[in-house]
């Protein structure tokens, strides 16, 4: 009994033209939604992760402190500190005599060497843990030349092959130079980062030891690394209440940023929302165009369970379609983001972007509820008016 | 011509006009997000003082002459090493010298002028003790100049010091402090500061002087921020392609469902040509009371927000504020114009394809 009905109702729905376009305006509505949705929270999470969570925006110094011990005391105490060094070793670039005349223009190109601690990712996605002994992990796209401050593009050294050999730093001075052999164990992608693009990062206890052999400074500044950027204001109004003025070794002001993305993150569930209240006015307006042929139906004598019966499989079919077209579209419109905006901004592809599956779920959920809800409610109060002012009017 | 009372008397009218309210609204909102994010990176980031400040490894006399007529520059003034004013009521400080126009917002009192004075930060720590400057506004107080010579300032201004620390002094008056000290405080070369980064580009070119930056930390942060805007901007590029599109899909769904009353109009006697006028006229006139009412929608919402919502997102709460000057409506009318022109060619030629029809 209920399949030929379903089979009438399934005829009649593929008749109309109209139908196709309200499904597929339907998906359109929530595969744009939820892409819109997984493009801005992937842009926050990149933003986040990669690049405001860079070892290097991680590390203060403190400069000077009056009492150094208890510093140093107070921070190895606090959970959001990684680590605490008393030498950053930024000092200045070391040669690397294996490359000398690498691009045959008499120069030696140079490296900088920076210390740190924990885990650093590398270019496969995987973390490695500095030990202390002489090892080092360098940037993936390595351009040793600078001119007025921005790295020279043309003059690439590729570093694949000597993952896993020692490298020679040199370090530059006249009177006692001095050269030590250094690990090479991995490559950090630092196009991920946009920039960095001739800095080493090594344990800084391997970089002390060096660095004491080759200049012996005084101790007088205190480092720490946080272990989230995101603990620098607690961390920071600490030490200030302490008297102490942390500065950061790289500054960089994260909160327009972050406001932003946030903001951008709000819009995007904004226009989820919206996405729902249009598909609502257009499922309505349908439910507004099929009016009289409702009514027309009871002068035929369905009943009310009759009516029911043909609206639950109007709007499974309705959601089925919705549901299939939402699939494809999302899987094209994904497809074509991911090849044509890299053209644009090539930073692009280094973003990860994340389809939420509850953003997702969410999106069926409310397709199915508002093709049941929109139809039931109409049936009801449809149901109960007079035929001949309605057909009429 | 389509009736006003028609068009309001008609369901299917408000449907088309509140979906259209709501999409233009998000529009006035998407293209007030784009000019705010813009503005939020040009003063927080590009506007910066050190960004804005170069060195020129020339003498000072000759980058005078050469460079005073441009009206990209701001100051010149001699370079010198650092400077540090120490009180130990107060505590330590560097200078930081600025001109007036970028000095920060005062708590109380007013910005220096004259060569004594400065202005101090609200706060700072002695010995691990908070102590409030606020109380020595207007007072004079004496500072010794990198520990080597003392002298008495007043204190015409206190700042809130969120985020700088240090004593502000106008730029203007920099050499009077620097003579005060040995003649080595000057390196011998000019600092410039310009007033926009973006003019720094142009002043290279157009300079036949040895310049650069004089403090390039801010570099990496400026190209984070350019690749930040480009993300933004693509996204809210796609956020408008499918504004729009609905826009369209849905104005041409509405047409469509009229074939019926086209076709009734023609065998009345209407030609094509004013079957085409009625439907154009009919969608000016739903476009217009949209675009009306989601302006006056948007009035309404900053009004909401600024009575009921309060947040600490600068930028969110720059979005409900209404400011006139804003440019952000006219790319909007500037896109409703051309979906208009499109859809009135697209109702002229299905009118006049469906008449054929028949």
């Amino acid at each position: 009994m209920i399949m030929p009905k379903f089979k009438i109702v399934l005829h009649k729905f593929l008749r109309n033209k109209l139908n196709y376009i309200i499904c597929l305006l339907i998906a359109l509505c929530f595969s744009f939604s939820i892409i819109i949705n997984s493009l801005s929270y992937s842009a926050r999470k990149y933003y986040e992760d990669d690049i405001f969570n860079f070892v290097s925006y991680r590390v203060f110094s403190i400069v000077n402190p009056i009492n150094r011990k208890d510093l140093i005391n107070t921070l190895n105490n606090m959970n959001e500190i990684e680590g605490v060094f008393d030498s950053y070793g930024y000092m200045s670039p070391w040669e690397l005599p294996e490359f000398n005349n690498y691009f045959k223009d008499n120069k030696t190109p140079n490296m900088w060497l920076l210390g740190m601690i924990g885990d650093i990712k590398i270019i496969d996605n995987s973390k490695i843990n500095l030990s202390e002994e002489m090892e080092m992990v360098c940037p993936n796209n390595y351009l040793p030349y600078e001119k007025d401050g921005k790295p020279v593009a043309d003059k690439k050294i590729d570093l694949t092959p000597y993952i896993g050999k020692y490298i020679n730093f040199r370090y530059i001075d006249e009177n006692n130079p001095q050269e030590f052999k250094i690990k090479l164990v991995g490559l950090y992608d630092n196009d991920k980062i946009n920039k960095n693009y001739n800095m080493c990062y090594m344990n800084y206890k391997a970089l002390e030891k060096i660095n004491k052999e080759v200049l012996n400074l005084p101790k007088t500044n205190v480092y720490y690394q946080l272990k989230n950027i995101a603990d620098e204001e607690k961390v920071t109004t600490k030490l200030q209440e302490m008297g102490y003025y942390p500065d950061p070794i790289v500054f960089l002001n994260r909160m327009p940023a972050l406001e932003s993305l946030d903001l951008l993150v709000y819009i995007s569930y904004g226009i989820f929302f919206i996405s729902l209240f249009i598909v609502s006015c257009i499922i309505y307006y349908n439910i507004l165009k099929n009016k009289k042929n409702f009514l027309i139906n009871r002068t035929y004598g369905y009943s009310f369970k009759n009516n029911l019966i043909n609206s639950i499989f109007e709007s499974l079919i309705l959601f089925f379609f919705s549901f299939l077209f939402t699939i494809i579209f999302n899987l094209v419109i994904y497809n074509i983001i991911k090849r044509i905006i890299p053209i644009y901004y090539p930073s692009f592809k280094n973003i990860t972007i994340i389809i939420s599956p509850v953003v997702f779920l969410q999106a069926l959920l409310f397709i199915l509820i508002l093709c049941f809800l929109l139809n039931l409610i109409s049936l009801i109060l449809n149901h109960q008016k007079s035929i001949y002012n309605n057909i009429n009017m | 011509m389509y009736n006003l009372k028609r068009i309001i008397r008609q369901k299917s009218s408000w449907i088309l006009i509140t979906i259209f309210i709501v999409l233009f609204i998000i529009l006035i909102f998407l293209f007030k997000y784009l000019f705010i994010v813009e503005n939020t990176i040009e003063v927080n980031i590009y506007d910066k003082h050190k960004n804005r400040d170069i060195i020129i490894y020339e003498d000072y006399n000759k980058v005078k002459q050469e460079l005073s007529a441009k009206e990209d520059i701001l100051y010149i003034f001699k370079d010198y090493e650092s400077l540090e004013l120490n009180n130990s009521e107060i505590g330590n400080f560097n200078i930081t010298p600025l001109l007036n126009a970028e000095m920060p917002t005062l708590i109380k009192g007013t910005y220096p002028k004259k060569e004594n004075e400065i202005l101090l930060p609200n706060l700072n720590f002695i010995n691990g003790k908070k102590a409030y400057l606020t109380s020595y506004l207007g007072k004079n107080i004496t500072l010794t100049l990198n520990n080597e010579k003392t002298l008495t300032f007043t204190i015409t201004g206190i700042y809130d010091s969120q985020n700088i620390h240090s004593i502000i002094y106008n730029l203007e008056n920099i050499n009077y402090l620097c003579e005060k000290l040995p003649s080595y405080i000057y390196t011998g070369y000019t600092r410039v500061i310009i007033n926009h980064y973006k003019n720094y580009e142009k002043l290279k070119e157009n300079v036949d002087l040895e310049l650069s930056l004089y403090d390039r930390s801010g570099l990496d942060e400026i190209e984070i921020y350019n690749s930040l805007f480009k993300l933004v901007l693509l996204i809210v590029i796609i956020m408008i392609i499918f504004t729009l599109s609905i826009l369209i899909i849905i104005s041409s769904i509405m047409f469509n469902n009229s074939k019926e009353q086209r076709f009734i109009e023609f065998t009345e006697g209407y030609s094509e040509k004013n079957i085409s006028i009625n439907y154009i006229d009919y969608y000016i006139k739903i476009m217009v009371i949209s675009f009306i009412i989601s302006i006056l929608s948007y009035i309404l919402l900053t009004k909401i927000y600024k009575y009921f919502i309060v947040t600490d997102n600068l930028v969110l709460n720059t979005l409900f504020t209404l400011n006139i000057n804003n440019l952000f409506l006219l790319p909007i009318i500037i896109i409703i114009l051309t979906i208009s022109v499109i859809l009135y060619i697209y109702i002229y030629f299905k009118v006049k394809l469906s008449i054929k029809k028949i």
